[in-house]
């Protein structure tokens, strides 16, 4: 019972919930952004990668189903933790900038929201298929085998001016979050130290621009329409 | 001769806890740059006394920046706009003729509003009471050296000591968390051979009452380092949110 009150109910143990499940949730943003850059290796290698992803349903949706929970875990906590620090200052002061926080660090819980909502319209659009559902029937062959195209629903589906916007704001966004999150969870977790700050925030900083680089190039080409 | 400024405040005014509250605005007139921002506001006292009116109502005590007495929110900075000193030992010369100054108490759930600036910041003692001491009676200082303690754990147990409580951090977080000032007595405790055994226990018992007061949680923002007029750092919060991790993983010490 006190374990659970430690962890679960404690400002630091859900710190650290945020800390862990931000810790998940920041290396599927890797795998998949890591996945993705094989559009530029060609049609052949990403339809290839998104059969193999497909290729056990076990594994499949165990994959979505634990990542569901621990976006959701990381949700909920984060607003439990928003609540109680709303609730912390009933009286708003009279100047209150807050010129000591830094930008990201304002912005999690905006830029999470922003994420939240762009993760589920990207789920329906482009593996659902329900928003624009003449996308993801676009079937190729891959060998002997005829299989989705995912190249081109990436090229189609991202290429969309208006699509490829909102993926250039949403990818602003999250490397916004990131830039203060991979940060702030080492120190969450009680891992920060003077020796290996320095390095951490490099580490975290040089992490989140190799992300905004390569999130932000994937809608450029398909809008530019440089691939084919 | 340093000149003479005349300034404008706009000042939190409360009769009571219960009371509502609002801001109103006076004249400083004739305030020489030397003054520190408490005579000031001494003078400006001195002034409502002789016309019946009613002084603003402040804390401070030793007014050399050791007690952390004095708290008020200056142009929205805990202690005003110098780095690395209180209320108190801000002086005058740091602002402009003409300049319109707003002066608030510090504002967080745990902090009623006792009268104007004056808050209650008995919640702070409360998380002292709960764990920020050592229990084992040890008689007569002992021998200088009598207990080895390293150079380097020693000056980081008295950069945490330097922490005056004066709830500066509470008062500039976005969240009103009371992390640093927890983690600076649950840390220079900590750090030391007294402190050590009882270690596990003080920062498990500590957070619990930090939590109950109802302060917010740490976002990791950092304002509180930048505003504590002792500079405690952050890497406290990490050295607690450790130590609490120690103490959740080695089984909860006894929960009184």
């Amino acid at each position: 019972m006190n374990l659970i009150k430690a962890i679960l109910l404690s400002s630091i143990g859900r710190k650290y919930i945020m800390a862990i499940t931000g810790v998940a949730l920041a290396a599927f943003v890797f795998v998949h952004l890591l996945g993705n850059l094989q559009l530029f290796l060609g049609a052949d290698a990403l339809n290839k990668y998104a059969v193999l992803l497909k290729s056990n349903f076990a594994v499949l949706w165990g994959y979505r189903l634990g990542l569901g929970t621990i976006a959701l875990v990381h949700i909920v906590v984060a607003l439990s933790l928003w609540v109680e620090n709303r609730a912390a200052r009933p009286v708003k002061y009279v100047v209150n900038t807050h010129p000591y926080a830094d930008f990201a660090s304002k912005m999690m819980v905006l830029g999470g929201v922003a994420i939240f909502f762009f993760v589920i319209w990207h789920i329906l659009d482009l593996t659902a298929g329900a928003v624009r559902p003449e996308l993801t029937e676009a079937k190729t062959m891959l060998g002997e085998k005829e299989v989705t195209d995912v190249y081109h629903v990436v090229l189609k589906g991202i290429g969309h001016p208006i699509a490829g916007f909102f993926y250039l704001v949403a990818t602003c966004f999250l490397a916004l979050h990131l830039w203060h999150g991979l940060e702030s969870l080492l120190q969450s977790l009680g891992l920060r130290n003077s020796t290996y700050q320095l390095y951490i925030r490099l580490a975290a900083r040089a992490a989140v621009i190799f992300l905004f680089a390569g999130m932000s190039l994937i809608p450029i080409v398909c809008m530019l329409g440089i691939l084919k | 001769m340093s000149k003479e400024m005349n300034l404008t405040l706009k000042v939190w005014k409360q009769k009571d806890q219960n009371s509502p509250g609002q801001m109103k605005t006076y004249q400083a007139k004739k305030v020489s740059p030397d003054m520190s921002f408490l005579e000031m506001l001494d003078v400006v006292n001195e002034e409502l006394i002789h016309q019946g009116q009613d002084p603003i109502a402040f804390d401070s005590d030793c007014r050399e920046g050791i007690c952390g007495t004095c708290s008020m929110v200056i142009n929205g900075t805990p202690h005003g706009p110098n780095k690395g000193t209180t209320a108190c030992e801000l002086h005058m010369r740091h602002f402009k003729d003409g300049d319109v100054i707003t002066i608030e108490p510090w504002r967080a759930k745990p902090f009623p509003v006792l009268r104007d600036l004056i808050t209650n910041r008995s919640a702070l003692d409360r998380i002292i009471q709960a764990g920020g001491y050592i229990s084992a009676n040890t008689g007569n200082p002992a021998d200088a050296n009598a207990l080895p303690v390293s150079k380097k754990d020693a000056d980081l147990a008295m950069d945490a000591a330097a922490c005056i409580g004066c709830g500066a951090c509470v008062a500039v977080c976005k969240n009103a968390s009371a992390m640093l000032f927890v983690s600076a007595k649950v840390s220079h405790l900590g750090l030391l051979p007294q402190g050590k055994p009882e270690r596990d226990r003080r920062v498990w018992n500590m957070v619990s009452q930090m939590d109950k007061e109802g302060f917010g949680n740490c976002t990791n923002t950092f304002a509180c380092e930048a505003v504590c007029p002792k500079k405690v750092s952050v890497l406290f919060i990490a050295r607690m949110n450790r130590d609490y991790a120690l103490s959740v993983a080695k089984g909860q010490p006894d929960a009184s």
